[in-house]
């Protein structure tokens, strides 16, 4: 009876200290707190995490916006990364979106959501808004500069968020993508090398990263080097592209 | 009379113990300082998934759900004020399907302000049905595959049925056993069923050089073929032959 | 066989507790993410190459569901090997074909009359109009879509037709109605093709072992050129709708699919 009396005390005893002996704060999950500043910033030739041990799967290049950096895929189903370029070719940029089925991110806690600005006066420039192919190859550089500094802010109600990807731009799909995929190369009729190329286009995709902030991001190319008109000689799987990410928390992305 | 006596002698030996007794107060044993106090894992949606701590076993136990298809896990953990563990809070466990299939052994050492240290060990408990395997072949009657490698092109394919396949492709793995027990390379999964928790489909395809190293490992054997689904494996009892030409 | 809500409860050593699993109804969403080079495959493009679509091992599950009920539909047509532009392929080298652009197939479900769309002539001849509510077109006929007069892009654009489609994930048996218009409008899509994961599609391509596989369990619900409410399921690209093909040259495109028509106006789509 005495130690029946003890085991009650000691748990009353425990309950009550419990409140005093606060546990110490969890030390801080996942990153090392290197986040980027607030700014714009361009990835070169962004290749395979070499560090991958399935040999068999895709070469998905998962990228934290937020930190300026690959993830590595073993990763995947935690908040580190924003961005996975996935799927053939790396053709599809999916947000790391933990609830949505297909996504590479699904059963993690991501939270990111993307969307591609699409402005057809725009686009006429080097585009046919009808039949959704580029009017000639390769498109003007310039274009790409000025459709990217053109997006300023966040329009979520025009261009809504979505938890699937980016892709290819009317292939196979009624979507808009970020890159127009020649098939039987009929932009350069006579010239097999042209054929199944996929050529960026002056497109703005929009992001709200797994910790909230929004930044714009452009492809630039898919192909090794950054080539103005590439064809099928050159390498694909080495992406290109340029973002900027803003730090306050607001919608503005009018950054230089 | 002798009753109310009885009650009154009683009542007034309550009063006389809880007046009179001195109350000894004696202090609980202070708690560990180098104790683990929650673990939870947080890279999920919606609620995190707590794990129970044990002290008397030194202790963690997690269930994961195979629905929820995790295949890495970042665990938060809290210590007492002043105490830290290793490895720290939010250190990635990563490669599940390996723990799952080789085992790996996971500790966290907390350390108390005084120094003094413990040592839990983390149990992780998959929840998910059997695994079965449905025979191919008989005791007497074994099944037998053919694959020509003079073609251009040809291919094996392995129709298992049964229960407890995953959805997802990337969850499972199959793989030949050969008759001294060594697993060969994996086979290719068939995406013409995913989603079938009732059906697996394995394809060894010779096209193209360099050959799959399943294809390369192979030779005309009996083999048992082997399937890891998540947390789960299962073997079929016979075996197949296999026959390379 | 589904997880069972199973509850732990807390010892008194035990700290921290075990929360009850929540049981989740998944959607069966196949995802294919596979893409691993095969072999010697050459640099620097893309390519679905056309041998390789040719040559193909199509593997179909059990054609019978363990739970699946047989079905007594009286009311669905089946199309079986509605051939479509076999001379025609996306690659070199390929006996009897030409690389070219695929023809556009258009199809009419009352009648079953089809019509190929060859020259530019065809185009302005025969596609604005509610004579066709599909069309078989792009690549090996893969792309199926609706007849709409206001969708750039599709053949119908600039034509009369009011046709609309949405993905249900379901079987084609068990799709009993059409939604509300609300859904078309918000969920409609144009056509589908390659499913890249995303789940807008009605096959999946594999790179690993170069299958064309049309996802299982998924239908569409369609409005046809007229505006009538129908289901569509799409079966298969190959020659013969077969469980295996072996043959290195196995015939393709031959569409099969199964379809029902509302021809009262409602929204009642129910078969079985």
């Amino acid at each position: 009876m005495y130690r029946k009396l003890l085991w009650c005390l000691l748990l009353t005893a425990a309950a009550a200290c419990s409140k005093d002996d606060a546990p110490a704060k969890p030390e801080e999950p996942g990153g090392d707190g290197n986040t980027v500043k607030t700014g714009v910033y361009r990835v070169v030739n962004l290749a395979a995490d070499t560090t991958a041990t399935s040999g068999g799967n895709a070469v998905s290049l998962y990228y934290s916006l937020e930190e300026n950096k690959v993830i590595p895929e073993s990763q995947r189903q935690t908040g580190n990364w924003d961005i996975v370029f996935y799927g053939i070719y790396n053709s599809s940029v999916y947000p790391n979106n933990g609830a949505a089925l297909g996504s590479p991110g699904y059963g993690g806690p991501g939270r990111a959501v993307i969307s591609v600005v699409v402005n057809r006066k725009f686009d006429a420039q080097y585009y046919d808004t009808l039949q959704y192919k580029p009017l000639q190859l390769p498109i003007d550089r310039n274009l790409f500069a000025t459709a990217f500094e053109s997006v300023k802010t966040v329009e979520e109600d025009k261009f809504p968020f979505i938890t699937r990807d980016i892709g290819l731009d009317h292939f196979q799909s009624g979507f808009d993508g970020w890159g127009h995929y020649d098939f039987y190369g009929l932009l350069f009729p006579g010239d097999p090398k042209k054929s199944h190329v996929v050529y960026t286009m002056p497109r703005v995709m929009v992001i709200k990263t797994h910790k909230g902030h929004y930044a714009k991001l452009m492809m630039e190319n898919i192909y090794k080097d950054n080539p103005a008109n590439p064809t099928r000689d050159n390498k694909p799987g080495f992406i290109t592209f340029r973002y900027a990410i803003q730090m306050d928390g607001s919608k503005n992305l009018d950054i230089q | 009379m002798q009753l109310y006596l009885r009650q009154f002698a009683a009542a007034l030996f309550i009063l006389a113990f809880a007046a009179c007794t001195k109350t000894e107060t004696i202090d609980p044993a202070p708690e560990a300082q180098n104790r683990i106090i929650t673990y939870s894992i947080v890279n999920v949606q919606g609620d995190p998934i707590s794990g129970a701590v044990n002290d008397r076993d030194s202790s963690i136990t997690i269930y994961i759900p195979f629905y929820r298809q995790l295949v890495v896990l970042e665990p938060e953990i809290t210590v007492p004020e002043g105490a830290t563990v290793t490895p720290v809070s939010g250190t990635l466990i990563e490669d599940l399907l390996d723990v799952f299939r080789n085992g790996r052994d996971i500790k966290y050492t907390v350390t108390a302000k005084d120094g003094s240290k413990r040592t839990y060990t983390l149990r992780i408990v998959v929840q998910q049905p059997d695994l079965v395997l449905d025979e191919l072949s008989t005791a007497t009657d074994i099944a037998e595959f053919t694959i020509d490698t003079r073609l251009a092109y040809d291919a094996i394919h392995i129709k298992l049925t049964g229960s407890g396949f995953m959805e997802e492709n990337e969850l499972m793995k199959m793989v030949l056993v050969d008759e001294t027990g060594r697993e060969l390379s994996p086979i290719g999964l068939s995406t013409t069923n995913v989603g079938n928790i009732h059906l697996i489909i394995g394809s060894i395809t010779k096209f193209t050089d360099p050959q799959e190293p399943v294809l390369q490992e192979l030779k005309t054997g009996l083999y048992k073929i082997k399937v890891y689904s998540y947390g789960k494996n299962a073997t079929t009892k016979f075996p197949v032959k296999i026959n390379k030409l | 066989m589904k997880p069972s809500v199973i509850e732990f409860t807390a010892h008194e050593e035990q700290r921290g507790s075990i929360q009850p699993l929540k049981r989740q109804i998944e959607r069966i969403k196949p995802g294919v993410k596979e893409y691993k080079a095969f072999g010697n495959e050459q640099r620097g493009s893309i390519k679905f190459p056309g041998i390789l679509w040719v040559l193909l091992i199509f593997f179909t599950a059990c054609s019978k569901d363990k739970d699946a009920a047989p079905t007594t539909d009286t009311f669905s047509t089946t199309v079986k090997d509605l051939e479509g532009d076999t001379g025609a392929s996306m690659g070199d080298g390929v006996d009897g074909r030409e690389k070219r652009p695929f023809h556009s197939l258009l199809y009419q479900f009352s009648t079953g009359r089809t019509r190929f769309i060859k020259t530019k002539d065809d185009s302005l001849q025969y596609l604005k109009n509610t004579d066709w509510d599909i069309a078989f077109t792009r690549e090996y006929n893969s792309y199926v879509v609706i007849n709409n007069g206001t969708i750039a892009g599709t053949p119908g654009f600039g034509g009369p037709g009011t046709g609309r489609m949405i993905i249900m994930e379901k079987p084609y048996d068990q799709v009993n109605e059409a939604p509300a218009d609300e859904s078309f409008t918000t969920n409609g899509v144009p056509g589908v093709g390659w499913d890249n994961g995303n789940g807008y599609g009605w096959y999946f391509y594999s790179l690993n072992n170069h299958i064309c596989v049309p996802v299982k369990n998924r239908t569409f619900i369609l409005k046809t050129a007229t505006g009538k409410f129908a289901k569509l399921a799409l079966l298969n690209i190959y020659k013969g709708n077969p469980p295996v093909v072996t043959d290195l040259f196995w015939p393709a495109p031959y569409l099969s699919f199964k379809f029902f028509v509302q021809e009262d106006g409602s929204r009642n789509l129910k078969t079985n």
